[in-house]
């Protein structure tokens, strides 16, 4: 059964439908609501206030005018960037992100490639966190949730032109910092896709 | 410059070339790994997931939501120290304040010295009324009380013996 099977009892009032669509959800808007929120008790907000938002509006969704899931994301992103604005929490740090994390084995599993491929990815994530809420929550979209440009426009609500031109930026800022002479790394001998 | 710049950004966005180009590969790679590694292991606890799944029945039937319980222990054994902290700080005595020892060292010295002394001479007599009497052996008693006495005209003076 697909989103909009779920979505479509629910607009019909099925209170049980609500119970299937929250799990069939739950993972996806806590995850998106963490990475924008980075932090665990304020994606645990989103979470609950997304699907109070949707039960209220779910109504007014109209399948001709765009995807569910471009809809969804954008009533999680709106709440994200609310608890942004109301309060600046410090991001949580890598090793509470990605605690017992395994790392797609390698053709040398050796333990020291796997330790510096850990720490190229916590070099990353300080990265995108460095940058602001604008370019982190369009790279997210982008590189966490594959969205295209147009949609990310149509999820943050502004012109596709503006998407392209924070991704460009993003992408220079991250450049740039990887590149750092102090990070002691450079981009591409220690690259995660190089193992 | 900085205009120049944009303007001739405006002329890129409009023709669709420069950020359109894809980025370099492994960069892109590794963010989109390093994203999706981020919360891989993060999900909502069972605890939480009732709660907010009591709050979205308490909307579906129209009531109100269900107070929030403390989500985390931490947050709870925050709560409870500060609690404790509070109750503490009214039961204990505060030691004597800064101010309080102003106001001792403020009294004029005179005022402080008459006092002490008064204080000194009622103890020394509430001394000498308890202690005096139980110390004094009968005999010279009895010849305070005949001192005390007026001396009839004609008899021997015996104080002036002494």
């Amino acid at each position: 059964m697909t989103d909009l099977d779920v979505v479509a009892r629910c607009q019909a009032g099925d209170a049980d439908a609500w119970g299937e669509f929250f799990n069939a959800c739950q993972d996806r808007v806590f995850k998106l609501a963490l990475l924008v929120t980075r932090s665990r008790q304020d994606a645990q907000d989103v979470t609950q206030e997304t699907f109070i938002r949707l039960i209220k509006t779910i109504h007014s969704y109209d399948a001709s005018k765009g995807s569910f899931e471009t809809w969804l994301y954008a009533i999680v992103v709106n709440l994200g960037r609310d608890h942004l604005r109301r309060r600046n929490r410090l991001p949580l740090p890598w090793d509470m992100m990605a605690r017992g994390d395994r790392l797609p084995a390698a053709p040398a599993d050796q333990p020291e490639t796997i330790s510096l491929a850990r720490e190229w990815q916590r070099d990353i994530w300080e990265a995108v966190n460095r940058l602001n809420d604008k370019q982190r929550i369009a790279v997210v979209l982008h590189y966490y949730l594959d969205l295209s440009c147009e949609q990310i426009a149509e999820v943050l609500g502004c012109p596709s032109g503006t998407v392209y031109s924070r991704l460009h930026y993003a992408r220079l800022a991250l450049e740039k910092e990887l590149s750092r002479p102090e990070q002691g790394l450079a981009l591409e001998p220690f690259s995660v896709k190089s193992l | 410059m900085n205009l120049w710049r944009s303007v001739a950004h405006g002329f890129r966005l409009a023709r669709g070339g420069a950020n359109e180009r894809p980025p370099s590969p492994p960069l892109a790679a590794d963010l989109r790994q390093t994203l999706q590694a981020a919360v891989a292991q993060q999900s909502l606890r069972p605890s939480e997931r009732a709660a907010i799944l009591a709050a979205l029945r308490a909307e579906l039937m129209g009531a109100p939501a269900p107070p929030r319980p403390y989500r985390s222990a931490r947050h709870w054994l925050s709560a409870t120290v500060a609690c404790a902290l509070t109750f503490l700080s009214l039961a204990l005595p505060w030691p004597a304040t800064p101010a309080a020892m102003t106001t001792v060292q403020a009294l004029p010295a005179a005022a402080l010295t008459s006092d002490i002394s008064r204080a000194m001479v009622t103890q020394r007599a509430t001394q000498e009324a308890t202690v005096a009497p139980a110390s004094t052996p009968a005999p010279v008693l009895a010849l305070h009380s005949a001192a005390s006495r007026p001396i009839p005209s004609g008899t021997l003076d015996i104080t002036s013996h002494e």
